[in-house]
């Protein structure tokens, strides 16, 4: 077994906001008072600490940004995180408390051809879009241990027995007992987790209890770890808040490609692929705008989700400011991926054809987007579908003209020039009346299609040869 | 007569140098396909001018059947009217590689034609719209170029200054068939003019 750790240090401010360089903090409420449990850098500069009030903290950074700790955002965060580990192994397991996902990749490192390939893999997929620190052990509390501690993805630690040395200088506050045993044992001048495993187990169970020294031996892999497999859940929902509303679209693209990017790593964990999802914009009067978006073939391709959304943002124009942002998919297809004939035939024109009329009709509206087809019906009309579906065979027609007009429209009587052709119109449900149709040309010499009405003896132009 | 002698000093142009060939496709009427030495040039924008919406439409029939004959794709932007299905269908055309394009602005019309001649998927796309600007037309011309497709651009304006586009043909109704006359066309003089008539009209019509 070989675990690797993930541990996301700064997802409380990150599942709420992108990072920036101003002084960001989190609040939490602790009884009645509004305390920080989260800082940034900036913010640490500025002289705030963890555990300060809320009041103390704005006395000292006026500018200070204070976001309210959000426990669902931070779930779904990490949920998209385990997500996005499932690429690298299996099975996957998440402490959203520590904010931590495992995931086990000691059985399929031959397929990823090493250590160092798959560290590269790792590096360069991008870790889900939010900042991650990375640590390597045969256990689970090693790793997280080590993330937090020495976070490497260069050296990781293979086996059982190397745990020990790479733990040995680290200080005691970094062992996952209670606080209680910790000081316990500070006080007692243990300094580094090397003296402390100095301590035959018996005369610590003794000092500190059997609970942390069974910690311990899990940690050292010498007592078997339990944990609870993560399952991606059956539907997929991502908010994401905005502390200043947004009035523009191109400003909504930033966090929408984040999320994009979060949901195609869970259709990668669900081996899926989805074909239409619903993007639901809430502004800061509390009006919901919902956007269904679709595609022409089942997706799970993030810059071919990107150009689509693009082009559909074009044309939407947001009145008033932006404050939520949610994606809701709840209906999954097979993934299908594309397969090479032998004979290289036309299998990626096809798909690139239904990609370029995807982009069309978000761009134009799905209705701009047709193919023409022959309805049955023997009325001088075509019936017209959409361009994702397939057009229906011509048969042999008698001739008729290439334009039709949508009204006919009434003109002067112009020149016949042949027989009639008698076209009774709908006699099976009541509607319209026979009419001879006639080529004509009318007084610019353009060939027409001109038809009398039997019962008033009008002449309509119905159509244009040319 | 004696051929006349043949200098081959580099930098010196003999007047003898034809024009390169240009691919052509053909299209369908003989006496055009001579007019403009070989056919449609592929890969450029042609601009056909008519006095009424519509005219002309028939002289691309043709082109797009053997087209959508071959299996590659072809689109109609921004038609004046309907395309109507039987018709299109009996002149040999596979509407299953027929695409309708209805943009509500010219610039979505623009960009759409842009799109579909830059992609190489569409052998040939036609738009209707007003006359465009210099730039736009030089845009459209290096996006034919690019993706390898003959695009036409039916209009209304007969705008005689200089133009990007390849071939430029000015379509009159002359009776019961259509007079054209090439306004430009790269390698041979302006002025040609030639009759088309309509094909594909009923059988006992004095046009036909």
């Amino acid at each position: 077994m070989l675990w690797l750790c993930a541990h996301y240090p700064d997802l409380p401010a990150e599942a709420l906001a992108p990072p920036t360089d101003r002084p960001v903090a989190v609040i939490e409420r602790s009884g009645n008072r509004k305390c920080l449990s989260w800082i940034n850098p900036a913010a640490g500069d500025r002289g705030l600490e963890v555990g300060m009030t809320l009041p103390a903290a704005l006395a000292l950074v006026p500018e200070l940004t204070a976001l309210q700790r959000n426990l669902q955002s931070e779930r779904q965060a990490m949920q998209a995180c385990a997500c996005w580990a499932y690429q690298f192994g299996s099975p996957v397991t998440v402490d959203p408390q520590r904010f931590a996902v495992w995931v086990e990749v000691g059985a399929s490192l031959s397929l990823s051809g090493g250590w160092p390939a798959l560290a590269k893999r790792i590096t360069e997929s991008g870790s889900a879009s939010y900042r991650a620190q990375f640590g390597v052990a045969p256990t689970l509390s090693a790793s997280l241990m080590l993330a937090r501690a020495k976070p490497n993805l260069e050296a990781p630690v293979m086996t059982t027995v190397s745990i020990r040395r790479a733990i040995n200088e680290l200080t005691l506050a970094a062992l996952p007992i209670e606080d209680s045993a910790i000081s316990l044992l500070q006080g007692a001048g243990l300094r580094t987790i090397a003296d402390v495993l100095a301590i035959p187990a018996e005369s610590l169970a003794l000092r500190i209890g059997q609970a942390p020294v069974r910690t311990i031996r899990c940690l050292l892999g010498q007592a078997p770890e339990a944990f609870e497999s993560f399952e991606p859940p059956s539907a997929y929902r991502r908010r994401f808040h905005f502390q200043d509303p947004v009035e523009s679209s191109e400003a909504l693209l930033f966090p929408l490609k984040m999320m994009i990017g979060d949901l195609c790593s869970y259709l990668s964990a669900r081996d899926g692929a989805v074909q239409v999802f619903t993007l639901r914009l809430i502004d800061d009067r509390k009006r919901m705008t919902l956007h269904p978006v679709g595609f022409s073939s089942p997706t799970r391709d993030p810059n071919r989700m990107m150009q689509t959304l693009r082009a559909q943002f074009e044309r939407l124009t947001i009145h008033d400011g932006i404050v939520e942002m949610t994606i809701e998919a709840d209906r999954f297809e097979e993934f299908e991926a594309l397969q090479e004939d032998l004979f290289g035939t036309n299998v990626s024109a096809g798909q690139r054809y239904a990609e370029l009329c995807e982009r069309l009709m978000a761009r134009l509206g799905r209705d701009a987007v047709r193919k023409i087809v022959v309805s049955p019906d023997q009325r001088p009309e075509a019936s017209q579908g959409d361009a994702s579906g397939p057009a229906v065979e011509g048969k042999r027609h008698p001739p008729r003209p290439l334009w039709l007009l949508p009204k006919p429209r009434p003109i002067q009587p112009p020149t016949l020039l042949g027989p009639p052709e008698r076209i009774e119109l709908g006699w099976w449900d009541g509607t319209g009346a026979p009419r001879d149709y006639f080529v004509a040309s009318d007084t610019t010499g353009r060939l027409c299609w001109v038809y009398r009405d039997i019962e008033q003896g009008n002449f309509f132009l119905h159509g244009l040869w040319q | 007569m004696t051929a006349a002698p043949k200098f081959d000093i580099p930098g010196v142009w003999t007047g003898e140098r034809r024009l390169a060939a240009v691919r052509t496709e053909h299209t369908g009427l003989r006496e055009l396909d001579v007019a403009l030495r070989g056919g449609w040039p592929a890969g450029s924008l042609i601009q056909i001018v008519a006095p009424q919406s519509g005219l002309g439409f028939s002289l691309i029939v043709p082109l797009l059947a053997e087209m959508t004959r071959l299996r590659r794709y072809v689109a109609l932007i921004g038609t004046p009217f309907m395309p109507y299905a039987p018709a299109l269908s009996s002149r040999n055309i596979d509407l299953n590689y027929l695409t309708w394009l209805q943009p509500s602005s010219v610039d979505d019309a623009l960009w759409s034609m842009e799109q579909a001649t830059r992609s190489s998927l569409f052998a040939s796309v036609a738009y209707w719209g007003p006359a465009i600007d210099g730039t736009s037309e030089r845009r459209l011309q290096l996006a034919a170029d690019s993706g390898n497709a003959i695009a036409f651009h039916f209009s209304d304006c007969r705008r005689d200054s200089h133009s990007y586009a390849a071939v430029r043909l000015l379509v009159t109704p002359a009776d019961a068939g259509l007079e054209l006359e090439v306004l430009k066309c790269r390698g041979t003089h302006p002025g040609r003019k030639l009759r088309y008539r309509c094909v594909d009209l009923p059988a006992d019509s004095q046009a036909a």
